[in-house]
Formats: C-alpha cells, structure tokens, sequence
C-alpha cells in the first residue's frame, strides 16, 4: 500500500544532508499562504477570539462538564450523518462516484439501522464517506483558494472557501424547507449551534494551546487551516 | 548464466531492501511504545513527564528539523544565531510537546505500514485507538542517518504536520519583525514553559 505524501518536510528525492538546503527553499516557494489582508485579518481574529471567550469557550466548557466522551461522540455521530446528503452531493459535482455512493449508503445505513446517526454500522461495511463542501468542489475544479480571511463570528477561511460556505448554506436552507412541512429555521438552528458547540469542544485544549505556546497563534492557525484544507482538498 | 546472475543480486537487493524496511517499521513500533509506557508508568505525574522527555529527546534530530523549521532563513542567520536558535528550539520543543503525551496511557496503538519515500527517508502510519469510535491518526516522518540509527524529525496528527506548522510560523516572524526579535520571543516563550514546570527545566 503507497502511502498518499503531502508532507513536505520529505518534498524531493534528493540526499537529506546533501541538498537539504535545496530542499527547504524549494518546499519555502511552494508552501506559502497568500494573505495580502494580515492587517484586517488580525483584527478580526483578536475580535473573534474575544467573542469566543465569553460566549463559545464558556459553553463549549460547560457542554464538556456536563457530557462524558461516549455521549460527545454520539452527538458528533449524528451531525456527521445530517451532513452526509450534503457530502453525497459535492461528491457528485466532483465526479467521485465512489464517496457519493459511500455517503448515501452510509447515510441510509446510519440514519435506519444506526439509530438516526447515533451509531455508525456503516463503518463495519468498510464504507467511504468523506465529508465534502463546495469549497472542496470547487478546488477540484481548479479554482484558487484566493487570499485567506477571517470570517468575524465563523474564524479562517479563504474566499473560495467563503463562497463554498455560502452555497452550501443556501443549499441546506433550500433542502430543509423541502423536508420539513413547517418553518424548519429553529431546527436548523438547533443543528448548526449544537454541531458549533460540538467542534469548539474538541478544540478547547488544542486551541487555548496554541494560544498559549506559540510565538504568533495568527499564524499558527493560518498554517493549520491551510493544511486541513489541503488534505480535504486531496482527499488524504 | 548472466540472468541467473542478475536475478540473484535482484534477490539480495530486495531483500537487503525488505530488511531496511523491516527495521524501520520495527523502530516506529519500538518508539511508539516506549513513548506510551513512559506515560503509563505509575509514577508521579513529574516523573511520568521526565521519562516522556528523556524518550522524546532521545529519537528527535533536533539538527534537522530546527534547519526545517528556519526555512529559507536558515541561509542568511548568523552561525551564532542558529546556535541560539538550536539550543532554545530544543527546549521550547520539547517543553511544548512532550507533556502532551501523558495523557496517552495504556491507549493501544497499530502501525498501519511504514514506507520508503527515498533513501533513508520513512513515514509510518499509526492508529491510536482511544475508544470504538476514536482513532487519532498519526503519520511519523523519521530518517536513518550516517550511524545507522533512525530518528524522528515530524508527526502529523489528522493531517496537521508539526514542523510544517512551525516552519510556516516562525518563517512568517522572521520574515515580518527579524530574527532578533523572534529569538527574543522564543526565549521568552521557553521561560515561560521553564516557570510554569520548574522540575522539568533541567529534564
């Protein structure tokens, strides 16, 4: 089995120590973050950060108090599978058959024998179900990531990114009313603040440890977002 | 007489090649235990961070990954920069990252497969199996230098690589304030760890 290479720390085949310099300028040329709005960005990253703190942070806490792992991950079960009809149909635009087949049989599998998501016996199935958006779907398609930003409210994105968010909200509202016979914006609501609650939890020890230990956290999390887009985008 | 003869030194190519790789994946499962039982050990919490420390300093190329993590900047420091620089990114790193392993105790743990990327250049993938529903994905990235002994120089986590993290970071500083200014940062940084674990800033 090759495993799928996107660390650049090994980018060329040339000798470790004789090149090695070589080696870290060309990965330098490849690798770096266009982003002609640091000024801005900073300054709605201090903001967002400042919002996080007295309202995201404190419930995110107080979720963790409240809940043991076991139940966490339910709940982050059943998110991932509301989602899945959405994935299922990014993948289609991409033309990746198999993760759109993946995703609507996992999705029936789950939402049926599994409990409305609660339990995933898809996975037993060896069944693959990447989560995809737009952005993603866009990216296949060649179109550039654009500057990176900083949402307010939402944190790092970029514009193709941004505008695969904004599709793919318009999408989900079109479905929902669909679905649901009656105004579903207090259901989607519901959705989008627990599945919010349930990422800022799984990233309260990492998040207050890049604050805390980096030189600069801006570009830590630039960096970060930057690679776990780069790996959705490549599907790794 | 001659195909014979190439087939044999095939043979004992692939072979010599299947026993490199054979110790490599040996090496990535040795440190991943020692790792994972210097966090299970029932000691003290500062002796369990000690232990974790020892192991983790001894199976990092401290050289590689600080001339990495300097990027294009490592051209243009001074020697007596990179020697700072060296010294204080030992023990910012780790400082930083070994603490975050004792909470890993008696977690099981399965090398997927470890590969080649080019000459002494490895990747192994590992699974941490937390719980049923939660594996952490690891990839560590480890070379084998001239003495023949390997060592670690990135993990990714979920994708998230370590030292490119770092790279883009500290490049990033450097490129915006100097390296006198991010040398001052990082001491500060490394004081800062110092205070906060004053058992370990001998470890």
């Amino acid at each position: 089995m090759t495993l799928s290479f996107a660390n650049p720390i090994f980018a060329s085949d040339s000798n470790i120590f004789s090149s090695q310099e070589d080696e870290i300028e060309q990965v330098d040329i490849n690798s770096e973050i266009f982003d002609p709005l640091e000024k801005y960005n900073r300054k709605i990253y201090n903001f967002n950060i400042f919002v996080d703190k007295y309202t995201l942070k404190p419930i995110a806490k107080g979720y963790r108090k409240i809940t043991n792992q076991y139940v966490r991950n339910k709940v982050s079960n059943i998110i991932f599978n509301i989602n899945r009809p959405f994935s299922a149909l990014n993948s289609l635009l991409q033309l990746d058959f198999k993760n759109f087949a993946g995703n609507v049989s996992g999705f029936v599998i789950d939402s049926t024998i599994g409990l409305a998501g609660l339990f995933k016996p898809s996975k037993k199935f060896g069944i693959s179900d990447r989560d995809e958006d737009f952005g993603q779907t866009l990216a296949i398609y060649k179109v550039g990531a654009g500057p990176y930003l900083i949402i307010p409210f939402l944190g790092p994105s970029n514009l193709r990114d941004f505008t695969g968010r904004i599709v793919d909200s318009s999408i989900e509202n079109i479905s929902w009313d669909e679905i649901v016979e009656n105004d579903p914006t207090e259901i989607q609501l519901g959705i989008t603040f627990t599945s919010v609650i349930s990422t800022r939890e799984r990233l309260l020890d990492s998040f207050d440890e890049v604050q805390e230990n980096s030189i600069d956290p801006y570009y830590v999390v630039r960096s970060i977002y930057n690679q776990d887009r780069t790996k959705k985008i490549n599907n790794n | 007489m001659q195909k014979y003869l190439f087939l044999s030194l095939f043979l004992l190519i692939s072979k010599i090649s299947y026993a490199d790789l054979n110790t490599a994946n040996a090496y990535s499962n040795k440190v991943v235990a020692e790792i994972l039982n210097a966090a299970s050990i029932e000691e003290d919490i500062i002796s369990v961070r000690k232990n974790i420390i020892n192991v983790v300093r001894d199976n990092i190329d401290i050289n590689f990954i600080s001339q990495f993590v300097l990027g294009k900047h490592w051209r243009s420091v001074t020697p007596e920069q990179k020697e700072e620089f060296s010294k204080l990114y030992e023990d910012y790193l780790i400082l930083t990252y070994a603490p975050k392993f004792e909470g890993y105790n008696n977690e099981k743990y399965e090398i997927i497969t470890t590969e080649e990327i080019s000459k002494n250049k490895y990747i192994s993938k590992v699974d941490l199996i937390l719980s049923e529903d939660s594996v952490v994905q690891l990839e560590i990235f480890f070379i084998e230098n001239d003495n023949a002994v390997f060592k670690i120089v990135d993990i990714s986590g979920e994708g998230i690589s370590f030292a490119s993290t770092q790279r883009s970071e500290f490049s990033s500083v450097i490129s915006t304030r100097g390296m006198d200014v991010f040398l001052k940062k990082l001491k500060q940084k490394v004081d800062r760890l110092k205070e906060k674990n004053p058992e370990l800033a001998d470890a």
